[in-house]
């Protein structure tokens, strides 16, 4: 219930930035079709490569980008440069939950307009989608989808925190930026990727945020795919949920010591 | 005549947030807006070398109107003429000879020492070298920084980052200095030092200052005349004394007592504010003072009386209180 | 002197008067000014610089890699072999690059600055307002990316066997010139918006994301024709000084691309004046 009302009040005040979030959902549906529009002219008899559509892989995005890509990372300078975390400790609801219901009315906005646009463009322009939907594949996408969003919040979560120990964070949050985007498959489809770097990005967490997320919902997968990835998406939200526990207690230490 | 204002007025556009869910999804598609009147119809004038506190309550319209003088904000209706210049044209020439200080934002960059930025306002303000580390030199010594000049901004208190502010905005020597809130958010020794200061630049330079506090404490202590308005209306223009003359009718008689009395008695002479065996306070209408203070005197009861002004805090409180009510 | 009668009349200031040209050495000399003060900011933080200098080198290695990547399957795409290809990658890191030295992260910093209407300072300043918000900051970390690509760019011409004219040079230097001034104005035009609405602050990431468009050759968007109107000239910006070393420009075009430059350029004096108008006649 107390989550509840905290996550509608903070719906509530999303919504005040209208023009914000209209500007946030343009980009994210900026570079999905500009890349859409490159690889569509740039690969030889489109729209699919074996059985893969390219078509369907960045339209997919648009909602992705919207949905997953989040950006707790950037109030890391009013919350914890500035002082502004000494309130949230003073709070009886943990920095995280704060953090995770200030997001999510973001992510699911955007989320939402992206599904519209997409609707939009099958509908008004003709787009053909190459989906494939029975009960199973559509309930293990969305938890790939839910497992992929606390990854990715975790994600970010630990660039948020590591500004107690660096006093700039720019740099980290640019590069881990560039990261993301690269090995989420934002910019080349993984199985476009030259064997070596395939291999080191299915190590990491990266795909299991975004791309397998969006692949799921596109084509028939067997069986042994999806457990294997809700594997790998559980197994790293288990580090991940250690490591912030351990990045928190660690980081408090040295942000109280410090008195800001 | 160095400022001189004639029925200024500024209006705002203010959107209003309608409660709820339901309010908020509906705002989102479209919005409503109200007007809110931040400066009715204030005029007056200021001369060359004079010290003007400008006090009122939060959201009285100090703000607005500074930044009118200031040229931040173009008035809604009225006109306003500083050093013969129309501010809001904001011609190098008239900014060059002005300064505003606001006490909650700053000019200084964050990361590095406020010399740097001292030396950036040099170029801007095209000061000449020499001038410069006169002015500076000045400055420094009035307010005591040497020190810090070349320690990162961060690292400074927010009393010593108010000082080099003032310091920054001082490089220049402007002729017309508008201070807004100088001292918030400082401690009784560092505002009373900042306040110094002003007291001091004020009289050295003969610059004219406008300031607005809303620490009384700030503009008696600095200012011979105040301007008194509230929610955007000036409601005095004068000297300390006058304002109290004018808003407080009472003064305030202690009384010292040698035995209890009931509460009864003492308000037979007037509304008694405190009731703290020994002391006792009861505020009286000024016309009556001396008959009540000779008839108290003649109480058995009573061992010592004494008439007080009352505290201008009270005063300026109770004149807010009033209007609002 | 009434400065505004019932009507609310405002002035209009007079554009040219305020160009930074006329006090040409004032401004230069602020200018050296900030970019010392900005070094001193980048020692103030120096672990962050080598992330900054990181992290902009691989977006850099990055557009490489995705070229080759591309190329792989087939050895021209819209008209372009592998080797000019990198040529315009080389090209895109140059120009961009230098914009992201001197002005992006002025663009994000006026923003933040109309957002929490810190504008005020700036305004009080006898200076040209405009200036300031547009180059107090300097993004030092990504001097190597820029530098990188100057080395590319020569690489490549000898890989291609160009030797550039004096001729050809100067037309390359000018269209850059023109292409870093465009993308300066047009995005110093849309970010005026968050004048009139705060809230729209990050448009200038948006804008950031735009110039992306310039990454690929202009010919990748023949078919969208009218769709992207608004953002054509983006498309011409790393193409055409490209084209210029490879000698098939047409002469018509870096006409266009000089004249979209020049005439957004004064757009953005226009819009800005105007949105001061606004700002000082209706902030809170």
């Amino acid at each position: 219930m107390r989550h509840w009302k905290i996550f509608i009040l903070n719906f509530e005040r999303v919504l005040e930035y209208r023009g914000t979030i209209f500007v946030w959902f343009l980009i994210s549906l900026f570079h999905p079709l500009l890349y859409l529009l490159f690889w569509v002219q740039v690969l030889p008899n489109i729209p699919s490569v074996g059985v893969f559509s390219i078509q369907t892989y960045y339209l997919l995005f648009i909602i992705a980008g919207g949905f997953l890509f989040i950006h707790v990372e950037s109030d890391s300078n009013e919350d914890i440069r500035q002082g502004g975390l000494s309130a949230f400790l003073l709070k009886p609801l943990s920095y995280f939950w704060f953090k995770f219901y200030s997001e999510l009315p973001w992510r699911l906005i955007q989320g939402f307009f992206g599904v519209i646009s997409i609707v939009s463009l099958v509908q008004f322009f003709g787009v053909s989608l190459a989906l494939h939907f029975n009960f199973t594949s559509i309930t293990i996408a969305l938890c790939t989808w839910i497992l992929g969003y606390f990854l990715m919040f975790y994600f970010k979560m630990f660039i948020l925190l590591s500004a107690l120990w660096f006093t700039d964070t720019g740099g980290l949050k640019q590069l881990t930026e560039v990261i993301v985007l690269i090995l989420c498959g934002f910019i080349v489809p993984i199985s476009f990727f030259p064997q070596w770097l395939k291999t080191v990005a299915l190590f990491s967490p990266f795909p299991y945020m975004i791309y397998f997320p969006v692949l799921f919902l596109m084509q028939g997968h067997e069986m042994t795919e999806w457990i294997k990835v809700l594997i790998f998406q559980l197994g790293w939200l288990c580090i991940f949920i250690g490591l912030y526990g351990y990045m928190w207690k660690k980081g408090i230490r040295t942000y109280t010591a410090l008195g800001q | 005549m160095v400022i001189s204002v004639s029925n200024l007025r500024k209006n705002y556009q203010v959107y209003q947030k309608q409660p709820g869910v339901l309010g908020s999804v509906r705002s989102f598609i479209s919005r409503k807006y109200s007007e809110v009147h931040a400066v009715e119809d204030i005029s007056f004038d200021i001369d060359e070398g004079e010290l003007v506190g400008f006090i009122g309550p939060n959201g009285a319209g100090k703000t607005t109107t500074l930044k009118c003088l200031s040229g931040l904000l173009y008035p809604s209706s009225g006109t306003v003429t500083v050093l013969g210049f129309t501010p809001f044209e904001r011609k190098d020439v008239f900014l060059k000879q002005i300064s505003l200080v606001m006490g909650q934002k700053n000019q200084l960059w964050w990361d590095i020492p406020a010399s740097e930025t001292f030396l950036l306002n040099k170029e801007i303000y095209e000061i000449s070298d020499e001038q410069y580390k006169k002015n500076l030199s000045i400055l420094v010594d009035l307010l005591d920084i040497g020190k810090l000049l070349h320690v990162a901004v961060r690292k400074l208190s927010l009393g010593e980052r108010m000082k080099m502010e003032l310091v920054a905005a001082l490089l220049h020597s402007p002729k017309v200095l508008f201070l807004d809130e100088p001292t918030i958010g400082l401690d009784v020794v560092m505002q009373k030092h900042v306040r110094d200061f002003i007291k001091e630049y004020n009289q050295k330079q003969n610059a004219t200052v406008l300031l607005t506090s809303h620490y009384i404490e700030d503009v008696r202590r600095l200012a011979k005349r105040v301007i008194v308005i509230d929610h955007g209306k000036l409601l005095f223009d004068g000297n300390f004394e006058s304002l109290v003359k004018k808003f407080s009718p009472y003064k305030i008689i202690s009384v010292i007592l040698d035995a209890k009395v009931e509460k009864k008695k003492l308000q037979e002479f007037g509304e008694v504010v405190v009731d703290d065996y020994p002391k006792a306070v009861i505020r009286i209408k000024r016309t009556d003072v001396k008959s009540a203070a000779a008839a108290l005197l003649h109480e058995s009861f009573v061992a010592d009386v004494n008439i007080e002004e009352p505290a201008v805090e009270d005063i300026i409180r109770e004149v807010f209180h009033g209007v609002k009510a | 002197m009434d400065i505004c009668g019932k009507r609310g009349y405002v002035p209009i200031p007079r554009l040219v008067n305020s160009i930074p040209l006329v006090d040409m050495k004032k401004y230069l000399k602020i200018y050296q000014r900030l970019l010392s003060m900005n070094v001193s900011m980048l020692l103030a933080y120096t672990g962050n610089f080598m992330n900054s200098v990181f992290a902009s080198l691989l977006w850099c290695a990055f557009s490489f890699a995705s070229i080759l990547l591309l190329t792989s399957r087939s050895p021209d795409v819209f008209g372009w072999s592998r080797d000019e290809l990198m040529l315009l990658t080389a090209m895109y890191s140059v120009v961009v690059g230098f914009v992201h030295v001197f002005i992006t992260n002025n663009m994000f910093e006026m923003a933040h600055v109309i957002r929490f209407g810190r504008l005020d300072s700036i305004l009080l300043k006898p200076m040209d307002s405009q200036f300031m918000l547009s180059l107090k900051e300097v993004n030092y970390p990504t001097v190597p990316r820029v530098l990188t690509g100057c080395i590319l760019v020569v690489i490549f011409l000898f890989r291609l066997h160009i030797s550039p004219t004096i001729s050809d040079m100067g037309v390359l230097i000018l269209l850059s010139c023109a292409s870093i001034l465009f993308l300066y104005s047009f995005w110093f035009t849309v970010m005026v918006f968050t004048v009139y609405y705060p809230e729209l602050w990050n448009l200038i990431e948006l804008l950031v994301h735009f110039s992306d468009i310039a990454k690929y050759p202009g010919e990748m968007y023949h078919g969208l024709g009218q769709f992207i109107v608004f953002l054509f000239p983006l498309t011409l910006i790393v193409t055409l000084p490209t084209k210029a070393v490879l000698r098939s420009l047409h002469w018509s075009d870096g006409i266009i691309l000089v004249c979209f430059s020049i005439g957004f350029f004064l757009l953005s004096r226009i819009v800005w004046k105007h949105a001061l108008r606004s700002y000082t006649s209706a902030s809170s």
